[in-house]
């Protein structure tokens, strides 16, 4: 039998990839928006709907970032709402350890995870400093090196308070000092599904101990491969089983009648990615200083980028550049070598589509990443809100069906039951 | 016109379709809202979701939740709610609970809030001190041995600050001060250490006229910025006890 490709359904977030230009394009915070998308993902039988956490409108050049989409709903509050519009759908949820409490987090958990019938699922993240400290209580008091430890000390105390089953707990570790009942018994499947996108030394070995899945940003075929590797040789450590922790990198796709077409289709949707406005703001993310005097259609600027990752000109967006100065002189060859625009470059770039081409092409590109062990699965994320899986559910997923790849009907109720999880 | 009603659901189910069917009853009966009843210790599902789970599954009864507002984090919770009022397509409520007893600060961990607000009053007349139910008091003392005096009058818990007007351009009951920032530091020391004063309360019209003053009774020694998070432990207050605590366990 060969392996069951995983599927999930990204709900079409804050970045330029989400195409907001389109006439197609809907409301981001409509449930109507969530409801089709989810209802889409489980009519193709997809594993679990993805939905990100938003903690503070992003700013550049200490301005609100104008071209991101302004407001973004609580997580929880969705993904239980959808818990009423499909039935075997997995509900997946980015929410942060740093400003959340295990207490108040652990309750809301387990009651969607009761609410929906074993259908919960938590990919935890950190967000370390002061400007989204500023929307909380405590203000940015997690160091960037206590990161993993929160991280760690948060899922540990979740699965305590979980497994107390309703009753009595005093848990106290680095982070936590805690005490008391918990008010809410184990949920049909035990705990809710734990993801984890750490990627540094620290996140995966955190991962393997804790996580059920990653949801990985390993996209490149050979370097997928090696992450995979690397992520289930730390498994035995902890006396888990390969099969236990299920990686998931999230991808992008374009569809076309031909692979010509498809190609092109994906140029086009490059382009709406990334306006002029887009492309110049996106070069100030390396550039990290205002570069609104440039003209995006024309030269990259012959400054060089300002080295202070202490102020930097995007706030609220994790640092991308670890050595500017090199990625600024790429660039620049890159840009005189091809005569490119400072739109032409920042297309090239950033945000390129992960599998471009007719559906079967598609499907067999997806089904040779999983069959190599380049990844479990695959959390997709479509450019538009919310008809942008529609293509993939109607002409790939049947292929995959044909394959024997992909489930045609689901065979449990619960999301450890679609992830083949204990 | 007609008269309105509402329905207070206060079950602990954590089945969904227990919810649904009470809340579908009450729509098709036409009531015009529901409450959830939560607490933050309590044993039973979380009310915001509750409400959310069956939103979308009712046409037109209101959905308010309980939602205590004491340890959670008023972005969550107002974020939580604000999605509530768009997946009910504008049905959602809010019933605003506070949190008074530890053992459900206890839950959250050691970052107890103080209790309750510090409560500072005006003790500028002859009245008696003892009875005021406050944790500060202002008093304006006419010199050291005035001072001395009106702490003496006063329950040894609760904190005095005297009340000092420096310069003469803010209208105020207070003692007015006019002279160097030397020698309103000598005064402040003076009445501290002699009459016992726990504070100070200075009446300016612009705080940077107090620049000097801080700096002098810095260099003394007598004054240094708290690293204490919460106002009760900066001013040594303990935290507050509810007054209903042992009523409502009795």
């Amino acid at each position: 039998v060969p392996k069951q490709i995983i599927l999930a359904a990204h709900f079409p977030g804050v970045n330029n990839t989400t195409v907001w230009s389109d006439p197609r394009a809907g409301s981001q915070i409509d449930f109507d928006s969530f409801e089709y998308l989810a209802r889409t993902a489980e009519r193709g039988k997809f594993d679990f709907f993805f939905l990100a956490e938003g903690l503070r409108l992003r700013e550049q050049r200490g301005l609100i970032h104008d071209l991101d989409v302004v407001g973004r709903p609580d997580t929880l509050t969705v993904l239980t709402a959808l818990a009423a519009v499909t039935t075997h759908l997995g509900l997946a949820g980015t929410l942060n350890a740093t400003y959340h409490e295990p207490y108040e987090l652990a309750r809301r958990l387990a009651t969607l995870d009761h609410l929906s019938g074993g259908r919960a699922a938590w990919n935890v993240v950190t967000s370390p400093g002061a400007f989204f400290g500023e929307n909380f209580r405590r203000g940015g008091f997690l160091d960037h090196a206590d990161r993993y430890v929160r991280l760690g000390e948060f899922i540990e105390t979740a699965r305590k308070l979980w497994d107390s089953d309703g009753g009595e707990f005093a848990i106290r570790n680095g982070q936590f000092d805690i005490k008391g009942r918990f008010g809410v018994p184990r949920s049909p499947r035990g705990h809710p599904i734990i993801l984890q996108a750490g990627d540094s030394g620290g996140g995966r070995e955190l991962a393997a101990r804790h996580s059920d899945a990653i949801f990985s940003r390993h996209h490149q075929i050979d370097d997928a491969r090696q992450f995979y590797r690397d992520i289930k040789d730390r498994l035995p450590a902890y006396g888990r089983r390969e099969d236990s922790l299920k990686i998931i990198p999230g991808v992008s796709y374009v569809l076309g009648d031909s692979d010509a077409d498809a190609q092109e289709k994906a140029h086009h949707i490059r382009r709406r990615q990334v306006s002029p406005q887009t492309a110049i703001l996106l070069l100030e993310q390396l550039w990290n200083t205002d570069l609104s005097g440039y003209d995006a259609e024309g030269p990259l600027p012959d400054i060089d980028p300002v080295l202070d990752d202490d102020d930097t000109i995007i706030k609220g967006r994790a640092g991308m550049y670890p050595d500017r100065l090199r990625t600024a002189a790429e660039w620049r060859a890159r840009a005189e070598a091809k005569n490119l625009s400072i739109r032409d470059l920042i297309i090239e770039v950033t945000g390129r589509q992960n599998f471009i081409g007719t559906a079967a092409r598609v499907a067999e590109q997806l089904n040779e990443y999983v069959q190599t062990d380049a990844c479990d699965g695959f959390i997709l994320v479509p450019h538009l809100t919310p008809a942008g899986l529609d293509d993939f559910v109607d002409q790939v997923v049947p292929l995959l069906q044909e394959r024997g790849v992909f489930r045609t009907e689901y065979s449990g109720t619960t999301l450890r039951d679609n992830l083949g999880l204990s | 016109m007609t008269l309105n009603l509402g329905v207070a659901l206060s079950g602990d189910s954590f089945a969904a379709d227990d919810w649904i069917a009470q809340v579908r009853r009450a729509d098709e009966a036409g009531i015009d809202f529901v409450t959830f009843e939560d607490t933050f210790g309590r044993h039973g599902p979380d009310a915001v979701l509750v409400a959310s789970r069956v939103a979308p599954l009712t046409r037109h009864i209101g959905l308010i939740p309980v939602a205590t507002t004491t340890h959670t984090e008023p972005f969550h919770l107002s974020t939580a709610l604000a999605t509530l009022d768009w997946v009910s397509r504008g049905r959602a409520g809010w019933q605003v609970r506070v949190s008074g007893d530890p053992a459900e600060a206890a839950l959250l961990g050691r970052r107890a809030p103080q209790g309750q607000p510090v409560v500072a009053a005006l003790a500028h007349g002859p009245q008696v001190w003892d009875h005021l139910d406050a944790d500060v008091l202002f008093v304006t003392p006419a010199d050291a041995d005035d001072a001395a005096r009106k702490v003496r009058k006063i329950l040894p818990e609760k904190k005095v600050f005297a009340d000092i007007r420096v310069g003469g351009r803010v209208p105020t009951g207070a003692a007015t001060f006019n002279g160097t920032s030397i020698q309103l530091a000598d005064l402040i020391q003076n009445w501290w250490i002699v009459a016992g004063v726990d504070g100070f309360r200075l009446r300016v019209s612009d705080v940077s006229d107090i620049s000097q003053l801080v700096a002098e009774l810095r260099r003394r020694g007598l004054f240094q910025p708290s690293g204490h998070r919460t106002l009760r432990d900066r001013l040594g207050l303990p935290v507050a006890v509810n007054r209903y605590q042992e009523a409502g366990r009795a």
